[in-house]
């Protein structure tokens, strides 16, 4: 048995979802496993469809209806949420953790007004009557940097611009002071200019709540400034997790690497991109060995027939690659 | 609001002025001299002649139009060959009935689509989505005057519970409603299973559920006002469609409404009647549908004219 530092919040242990009935059947998550301690910042990281915004719903309890959760434990303050009925878990929902979704113009619902959907936090979850909750929702609309917030609670969504949405996506996902905030790609919907004002604003609220934070992204500038640790998933697993600056500057598994290269650094040209070449596995026919293997520069004939597991380097990190000690000790990507 | 009101308004009583004038063109453009048909063959010339001058059917034809657009303007239309008393008596104690049996087959229908239609998007693909998916498409397809005589036969004929006709009792709406809803509830059940179906699945409802709130509130409030918008609309125009519904309806059952008015009255040739039961189905039509925009309008903030 592992042990865990005594102010784990959240430990995702084995975790495995599969969608589907039985012909068509895929895991979209597969052992996947990672702890957060209270107040500190993880970043799952990943190219499109490796499994991040499912390993989030898992948490909050939020699985299509053709999805379940097939082995594993979700721990959080010392619960297993799996075991738990679903209407526990979401008991937990906006008092325990707090999500805030990708694209705020959905997210917010058209017909009541933004005080309306603010303001039903505090009514259904803390029983305030309707006076209490109108200022409750006033105030946490004031934090998240929403001038006039009194005069706006009576807005609908449609009134807001997209940046503005997602201050009130992020008002309702900390009304209640949530203990763990999970933010699924916050900022990839917005113009470029509003997305580092939306990564402060998280941060800010984190800094003065203490709460932990679990950041879905696909923009690593982002992960840079504002994580402890990431975890990169690649086809449904972790293939590398660590300190977000030993990750950065010696990556141990080749997708993480290709994932670096891939940021445009600031001097190159924009648009000379050195994305991985090839397509991420189709979940249903997963390759053989290393998922990534056909897609990896270092592959050698081992990796096509033995699956790496994920192993300690060092006495904070882990990787997934047969050869991450070479891996790491490659030249620096930039 | 205003001006857009204003506008809709004037749109209504153009339909309705046209709809008046195809009516009256076209009941004149029937065979058959109404004086003629209320005096029978033996009539002598003269009494036709002096009959059709109390009728006001002696002038030029544009003549009668001007004079039956103005009366129409104070709502007078005339007075019925074959009832003998002003057409819009005839018409209002039919209007009335026909009103109460629209309006029981409206509750009908929603009292039992919705509930029904909620249930099959809340287990999608489950035997009582099943069950329930594919009674309402029969239910759709059946002809009214089929499940008319259907119900006649059982509960008339068969166990004697229900009168097979007339207005005399007050559960004697009971047969002709629920006929009349069939269809318009096979709509609904469709349409509020497809509709929450799609709701479900849209970005607020996860954020209400990430709220925590229970699955009755993320269902009955979140979802289901959003599922309303596009509900309210087909529901709006499938009500003309209950109107037409009725004259087949009220035929089978014997119900005097103004469907049945309207068929007896052209069949007498009888034409300020049949004038005024035209002219307020249609009115009835339209106030329907502005009732149902403005309805949007509320239903929907993003729509909400001048806000
Ligand atoms: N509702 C669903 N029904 C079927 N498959 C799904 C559903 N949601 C996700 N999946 C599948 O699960 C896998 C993981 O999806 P997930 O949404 O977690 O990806 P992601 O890492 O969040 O990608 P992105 O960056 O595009 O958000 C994908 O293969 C996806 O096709
Ligand atoms: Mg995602």
């Amino acid at each position: 048995m592992i042990t865990r530092p005594a102010d784990t919040l959240l430990s995702v242990d084995s975790l495995a979802v599969r969608f589907g009935g039985n012909e068509d059947a895929f895991l979209a998550v597969e052992d996947v496993s990672f702890d957060l301690r209270a107040g500190e910042t993880l970043s799952l990281l990943g190219e499109s469809g490796s499994g991040k915004s499912v390993t989030a719903q898992a948490i909050m309890a939020l699985l299509p209806r053709n999805a379940a959760i097939t082995s594993g434990r979700i721990v959080f303050a010392g619960e297993d949420l799996v075991s738990l009925p679903r209407s526990r878990t979401r008991d937990l929902c906006g008092t325990r953790m707090g999500m805030v979704f990708q694209d705020p113009l959905t997210a917010l619902n058209p017909v009541f007004t933004v005080g309306d959907q603010i303001a039903e936090l505090f009514r259904v979850r803390q029983g305030l009557d309707r006076r209490a909750a109108w200022l409750a929702a006033a105030e946490v609309v004031d934090a998240v940097g929403i001038p006039d917030a009194r005069r706006r609670l009576d807005a609908y969504p449609h009134q807001f611009s997209g940046g503005m949405r997602q201050r009130l996506v992020i008002a309702m996902a900390i009304a209640l002071k949530p203990r763990l905030l999970i933010a699924d790609e916050p900022t990839t919907a917005l113009d470029v200019t509003v997305q580092a004002q939306i990564m402060e604003l998280i941060r800010d609220l984190q800094r003065e709540t203490g709460m932990s934070l679990l950041l879905i992204t696909h923009d690593l500038g982002v992960v840079a400034d504002v994580t402890d640790r990431v975890a990169v998933m690649y086809a449904g697993r972790i293939v590398e997790t660590g300190p977000v600056r030993d990750v950065y500057d010696n990556p141990a598994h080749p997708y993480t690497r290709g994932l670096m290269s891939s940021i445009p650094s600031l001097e190159e040209s924009p648009g000379l991109l050195a994305a991985i070449p090839g397509m991420p596995p189709n979940p249903k026919e997963r390759p053989s060995g290393c998922p990534f293997h056909p897609r990896c520069a270092f592959a050698r004939p081992v990796c096509s027939v033995e699956r790496p597991a994920l192993r300690a380097m060092g006495d904070r990190r882990k990787a997934a690659c047969h050869f991450a000690e070479e891996v790491v000790r490659l030249d620096p990507v930039s | 609001m205003t001006r857009y009101l204003g506008y809709r308004i004037l749109s209504s009583l153009v339909v309705i002025l046209g709809a008046a004038t195809i009516i009256f063109v076209a009941i004149r453009a029937v065979p058959g001299d109404p004086a003629l048909v209320v005096l029978g063959p033996s009539a002598t010339p003269e009494q036709v002649a002096a009959l059709r001058t109390e009728y006001g059917l002696d002038g030029s034809l544009l003549g009668q139009y001007m004079h039956f657009l103005a009366r129409m303007a104070t709502f007078d239309f005339g007075s019925s060959f074959r009832l003998g008393m002003p057409a819009t008596q005839a018409i209002s104690q039919a209007f009335t009935a026909t009103l109460s049996l629209a309006l029981a087959a409206l509750c009908i229908a929603l009292m039992i689509g919705f509930p029904l239609g909620i249930l099959c998007a809340l287990r999608p693909n489950g035997w009582s989505d099943r069950i329930i998916s594919s009674l309402s498409m029969t239910g759709q397809a059946l002809p009214s005057f089929w499940v008319g005589i259907m119900l006649v036969m059982i509960f008339s004929r068969m166990l004697r519970i229900l009168p097979s006709g007339g207005a005399e009792t007050p559960e004697a709406i009971l047969m002709p409603a629920v006929t009349l809803a069939l269809p318009l509830l096979s709509i609904i059940v469709r349409l509020v299973r497809s509709g929450l179906l799609e709701v479900l699945g849209e970005g607020y409802v996860q954020t209400a559920r990430a709220k925590g709130l229970r699955e009755p509130r993320v269902v009955g409030r979140h979802a289901l006002r959003n599922m309303l918008i596009p509900v309210v609309t087909v529901v709006g125009l499938e009500l003309g469609g209950l109107l037409g519904g009725a004259v087949i309806v009220e035929t089978v059952f014997a119900w005097p409404g103004l469907g049945r008015l309207l068929i007896d009255s052209i069949a007498a040739r009888d034409y300020s009647v049949v004038q005024a039961c035209v002219v307020v189905l249609v009115l009835g039509f339209v106030s329907i549908n502005l009732i149902v925009d403005l309805l949007y309008g509320y239903l929907d903030p993003r729509v909400r004219v001048g806000s």
